[in-house]
């Protein structure tokens, strides 16, 4: 599709002869928040996984920006990433981490002290800057890992499982930082079992199962697949569509 | 900084982080250290003063050391690689490997890492041996010993990452093949001294034998490895334009001490013993934690690792004085050598244990 920031199209991964994708397929429009949803084991940290580079996937294409991810790494220029239970360097203060992760990300000079200073201030991090990260709580290192997955203004942001531990205050900031992402016409994927999370912030959603994408769409018509009115929520569209009660497209 | 720089400072941070934690942790490290270096050093006093050198000369027994040393090093290397070669800890993983850092930068950080860590470990202990079985000719061993050690250390740390960077290339189990291949060929040299044969002449154009060869003084035999260093630099620059990063799996720290998955199985028949072993919630907080980490050291199989691992170490030291030659006095040798050894095992363990540092956190 024209413009999507971010398309997936027939993606396969397999473990040891195992399966643990057989065709998932998802478009994030600019200016879009799409919700990646699925049961635990669907697939959904796997396809994350090989859209940022970290597994190679079997078949299928992945573009971000326009860019196929397999042949050409300059778009993890434009992609931020937010890990689950991201794994931080524990001997690091708050502060060397966010600034490693913004030289890692290609900032430097003043600008790189400066955004910094706003992520900190952002994320309410000031507090916390001389400290180890072993030291921090983990609602804290949750603030500081989505920090430094923005810190370079990333025209896509991927995040997987991002409201583990954070405060309702944290949840808002970054929702608000997800849609100031949006609006200047940068799209977020992002794979959460929180349901009624997603279904305030996102516009459109994509749900695989067993590997599978079965359902690619707006929240709207995800509802109308399964013949639900538009004020149903949408744990119940999920838990038609995964049960094969739904109209599948 | 550049951005290698800031990789290895980062990674150094993150290895000796908990070495930070208080001074008690520094102590304990550097005394675990120095001990071993003492035990080294004093195994090579025992070694002169029993007149085993005087035997075979200092000449025989340092180019066998060197031999077993250099072997040593490159199959650590080998081993390395057959486990991932690159050490990307897991936040490098997720940070590091996501962004658009090229992999010839994410390999040369590693590369000075692991040239570091190395070098710590093995030129301080092989500069005493050498020293001390050399003397009074100590200086010029010396000089022409650590050179040849540390050429060895390289080459190994290009061979790791090699065969790491092989798993992107051909599979992890057509890489794992080649890893057996390799370590089988790097252990030829001991393989026909241990068996007291003698050995083929195509066995002079290996590796070791050349680097052992060069430390009695014949320099020429280095042209030798020139053909190993381009094969190996030319395949290193066609890795480090491969986008390798899907093939790299983090590190343990647990290292050796980290139970392979086909162990466990095995440990499962011990459950009804390490069972009788429970938690006795009585007591201080430290007491807790030792005991809680004891049974589980127990139950996952870390301790049986440990005690194999020191099996294996005792087993190859007591080989070590019949590969060098030294028959004349073997017993105080095995006897110096095993005791090398002794302190390792609570080192070992305690890499393991290193979450006892929660009682630290925890203010116990």
């Amino acid at each position: 599709m024209v413009g999507a920031l971010v398309e997936v199209v027939g993606l396969w991964k397999s473990f040891n002869g195992e399966h643990a994708l057989r065709g998932v397929n998802l478009t994030v429009r600019p200016g879009e928040i799409h919700g990646l949803l699925g049961l635990n084991g669907a697939g959904k940290t796997t396809t994350l996984k090989c859209l940022v580079g970290l597994l190679k996937p079997d078949r299928g294409l992945l573009r971000v920006c326009g860019i196929n991810v397999t042949v050409d790494s300059s778009y993890k220029d434009l992609i931020g990433f937010l890990p689950e239970n991201p794994p931080l360097p524990e001997y690091l203060t708050a502060k060397e981490f966010l600034l490693f992760a913004a030289r890692l990300r290609s900032l430097s000079g003043p600008s790189l002290d400066q955004r910094v200073s706003e992520v900190a201030e952002l994320f309410d991090l000031k507090r916390h800057y001389s400290k180890l990260i072993y030291e921090l709580s983990k609602g804290v290192r949750q603030r500081l890992a989505f920090a430094a997955s923005v810190v370079h203004r990333p025209s896509v942001l991927i995040l997987d499982e991002p409201f583990n531990g954070l405060d309702p205050e944290a949840q808002r900031t970054a929702k608000q930082i997800m849609r100031e992402i949006t609006d200047l016409d940068g799209g977020v994927l992002v794979s959460t079992h929180l349901l009624d999370s997603i279904e305030r912030i996102c516009d459109s959603a994509t749900i695989i199962h067993e590997g599978k994408t079965i359902i690619s769409g707006t929240l709207n018509q995800l509802r109308s697949a399964t013949n639900l009115a538009d004020s149903e929520p949408l744990e119940e569209v999920f838990i038609r569509l995964i049960s094969g009660r739904g109209r599948v497209s | 900084m550049t951005l290698i720089g800031l990789l290895v400072s980062a990674k150094f941070k993150q290895y000796l982080g908990r070495v930070k934690r208080s001074p008690r942790s520094i102590l304990s490290l550097l005394s675990v250290y120095l001990l071993w270096l003492s035990v080294v050093g004093a195994m090579s006093v025992v070694l002169r003063i029993s007149g085993i050198v005087s035997g075979s000369g200092p000449r025989v027994v340092l180019e066998n050391v060197t031999l077993i040393l250099v072997t040593s090093v490159l199959a650590v290397g080998v081993f390395l690689g057959m486990k991932g070669g690159v050490t990307a800890l897991p936040y490098e993983i997720y940070y590091v490997l996501t962004s658009n850092i090229r992999p010839i930068t994410f390999l040369l950080s590693d590369f000075v890492f692991q040239a570091i860590i190395l070098s710590t470990f093995v030129l301080p202990p092989t500069s005493i041996v050498l020293a001390v079985l050399s003397y009074p000719h100590h200086v010029e061993y010396l000089v022409r010993g650590l050179p040849i050690y540390f050429t060895a250390i390289i080459f190994t740390i290009l061979l790791g990452h090699l065969l790491g960077v092989s798993r992107h290339w051909l599979g992890d189990s057509r890489s794992r093949i080649l890893g057996w291949l390799i370590l089988v060929a790097t252990f030829l040299p001991l393989l026909y001294l241990a068996l007291g044969v003698e050995a083929s002449p195509t066995l002079g154009f290996h590796p070791s034998v050349i680097l052992m060869r060069s430390v009695s003084g014949q320099y020429g035999v280095l042209v030798l490895l020139a053909p190993y260093f381009a094969s190996l630099l030319v395949a290193y620059m066609l890795a480090a334009r491969e986008n390798f990063y899907p093939s790299v799996s983090p590190v343990l720290f647990t290292a050796l001490m980290e139970p392979p998955r086909q162990f466990t199985k095995y440990v499962k028949t011990l459950q009804p013993i390490t069972r009788l072993f429970s938690i006795n919630t009585s007591g201080g907080g430290v007491s807790l934690m030792y005991r809680l980490h004891l049974t589980r050291v127990m139950r996952e199989g870390t301790l049986w690792t440990g005690i194999l691992v020191l099996l294996f170490l005792t087993l190859a030291n007591s080989a070590a004085p019949r590969l060098m030659g030294i028959g004349q006095f073997p017993e105080v040798a095995e006897l110096t050598m095993i005791s090398l050894y002794i302190p390792l095992l609570p080192a070992l363990l305690s890499i393991n244990w290193s979450r006892l540092g929660e009682a630290e956190v925890f203010g116990w």
